[in-house]
Parts: C-alpha cells; sequence; structure tokens
C-alpha cells in the first residue's frame, strides 16, 4: 500500500488543506439554538440565519452552491422532551429553508438544537 | 488568488467567533402580512468580515443573484477585501442575505428595516408570529 503526503489538495483553480478531507467537512454546515434570543452555535460556510417566525428559520451560504439542487438536511432536538421533525425546502444557490414541527401536533415549534449540513 | 472555499477553510481554523452585538429586523413588502424577520449573523462570518482577506466584495454577490443557476458565479473568485468594522460587516451582510426590495427602493410609509442591539429583540417567543418592526426606532413591539 503506498502512501501520499501533501498539505493541501488543489486542481489548479481551488485548494482546500488535506485535514479538509482527511477528517471530513461539509460544503457548509451550521448548529444553532431557535429558542430564546436565537443564536449560532458553531457553522461552516454559512453567513447568516434568518429566523422567520416560529420554528422558521433559513440559513444562508458565504459561498453559493453551483445550483439550488444541493443535498441540505436539518434535524431538530429540545431538551423539554418535545419530539420535533425539520422539513427542508425552498432550496436556492444561496441557501434554503428549515422547518421544525411537532410531532405530536404538527404545529411549527421552536427547537433548542437545530442542525444542519449540506453537500453539493 | 485563492478560491473563496479554501480562505473561509483556512479563516475557520485560525480565527475565534465573533458573536455580534446586532440583529437586523425586517419585514418583507412582498408579503405584508408576515411577520418580522431577524437576521442573525454568523460568529465565524463576522470574524472573518473583521479580519479581512476573506470575503470578496459585496458588488459579487448583487451581480451574481443575475447568474442563472449552474453557471459560474463571480463571487468565488474574486479579490477579497480589507477589515471591516462590525457596522460594515452588518452592512455587507443586509445587502448579501436580505432581499433588495427591503433595502433598496422601498417608497412605503412603514419602517420594514431597522439593525437594533441584541437585547432589544424580545427572548420570550410567544406570539413570535405577531412580531412587527417597532415603528419606534429604539425597541421592537409585539403586536397583537
Amino acid at each position: 500500500m503506498s502512501t501520499i503526503i501533501a498539505t493541501t489538495l488543489g486542481n489548479g483553480v481551488k485548494s482546500v488543506p488535506v485535514d479538509t478531507v482527511v477528517e471530513g467537512s461539509l460544503k457548509s454546515w451550521v448548529n444553532f439554538n431557535g429558542t430564546g434570543t436565537v443564536a449560532i452555535r458553531d457553522s461552516f460556510n454559512t453567513s447568516s440565519i434568518t429566523d422567520g417566525g416560529t420554528g422558521t428559520y433559513a440559513p444562508a451560504f458565504t459561498n453559493a452552491m453551483p445550483n439550488a439542487n444541493h443535498n441540505s438536511d436539518a434535524t431538530s432536538g429540545d431538551d423539554s422532551g418535545n419530539r420535533t421533525a425539520a422539513q427542508v425546502r425552498l432550496f436556492t444557490a444561496s441557501g434554503y429553508g428549515i422547518y421544525v414541527l411537532n410531532h405530536g401536533n404538527a404545529l411549527a415549534v421552536d427547537s433548542q438544537y437545530n442542525c444542519c449540513g449540506t453537500t453539493s | 488568488m485563492t478560491h473563496l472555499f479554501e480562505r473561509l477553510v483556512n479563516a475557520k481554523r485560525s480565527l475565534a467567533p465573533v458573536q455580534s452585538k446586532y440583529r437586523v429586523v425586517f419585514e418583507d413588502p412582498l408579503l405584508p402580512n408576515d411577520c418580522a424577520r431577524i437576521l442573525v449573523p454568523d460568529p465565524n462570518w463576522m470574524a472573518a468580515a473583521m479580519a479581512g482577506g476573506v470575503l470578496p466584495p459585496i458588488e459579487t454577490y448583487l451581480r451574481d443573484q443575475d447568474v442563472p443557476d449552474g453557471q459560474p458565479k463571480e463571487h468565488p473568485y474574486a479579490e477579497p477585501i480589507g477589515p471591516m468594522t462590525e457596522e460594515q460587516a452588518i452592512e455587507y451582510l443586509i445587502m448579501k442575505d436580505i432581499p433588495q426590495r427591503v433595502w433598496k427602493g422601498y417608497r412605503g410609509n412603514r419602517q420594514i428595516l431597522a439593525i437594533v442591539p441584541v437585547e432589544a429583540v424580545p427572548s420570550d417567543r410567544s406570539f413570535r408570529n405577531a412580531w412587527r418592526v417597532s415603528q419606534n426606532p429604539d425597541k421592537m413591539e409585539i403586536a397583537a
């Protein structure tokens, strides 16, 4: 078996540190608190989140995706024990929308832990 | 010159996040019955904006809004701009992430956009879907 040792990988136009590949990285991700004063805990390639109302959030990318057909997922959870489900829709190349619902009554609900990731 | 994605990777590794002391509250004039929206700046983005050498000029994002899906965009390949103050970064973010109809050319009587300190946004989200931009410039109100 052979090992290639390098610090960056590139194609002549763009490059990334090898750590990004070895340790794994989505093209964009964000972890935020959707309750109280909405705040982002940590992220990558995210410029902002727009809080659009109860359980409604919209992350925006810093470096846009090539088109609107990216693969963005979201999960949500809450210490209170509410069972929540996150929907993802309204895709654009520069962001997407997240809609969090209470599993019990199907109404929109704010959730404490929202984790979203994007590949393309 | 490096690609924006590479600069973001390096910024993520080297810059400490900056939690903004501001939020941007706005209403969409196309959706007058919708509640106010609140733009929350990302702390890693804010760190990159204030450090400089990472983000492209805002004009490149505005021009890219007219580029069809799948066509090459300008902003990832543009020369990065220098450091911004937190206030300048918020203005940049408004132009980048809020629709132009909100911040450019709006001719209504209502104030539909406000940059407010974080403390001015209620942390109690009861009746969140009834929030409107306060016409008192110092705070938001909860409208019934």
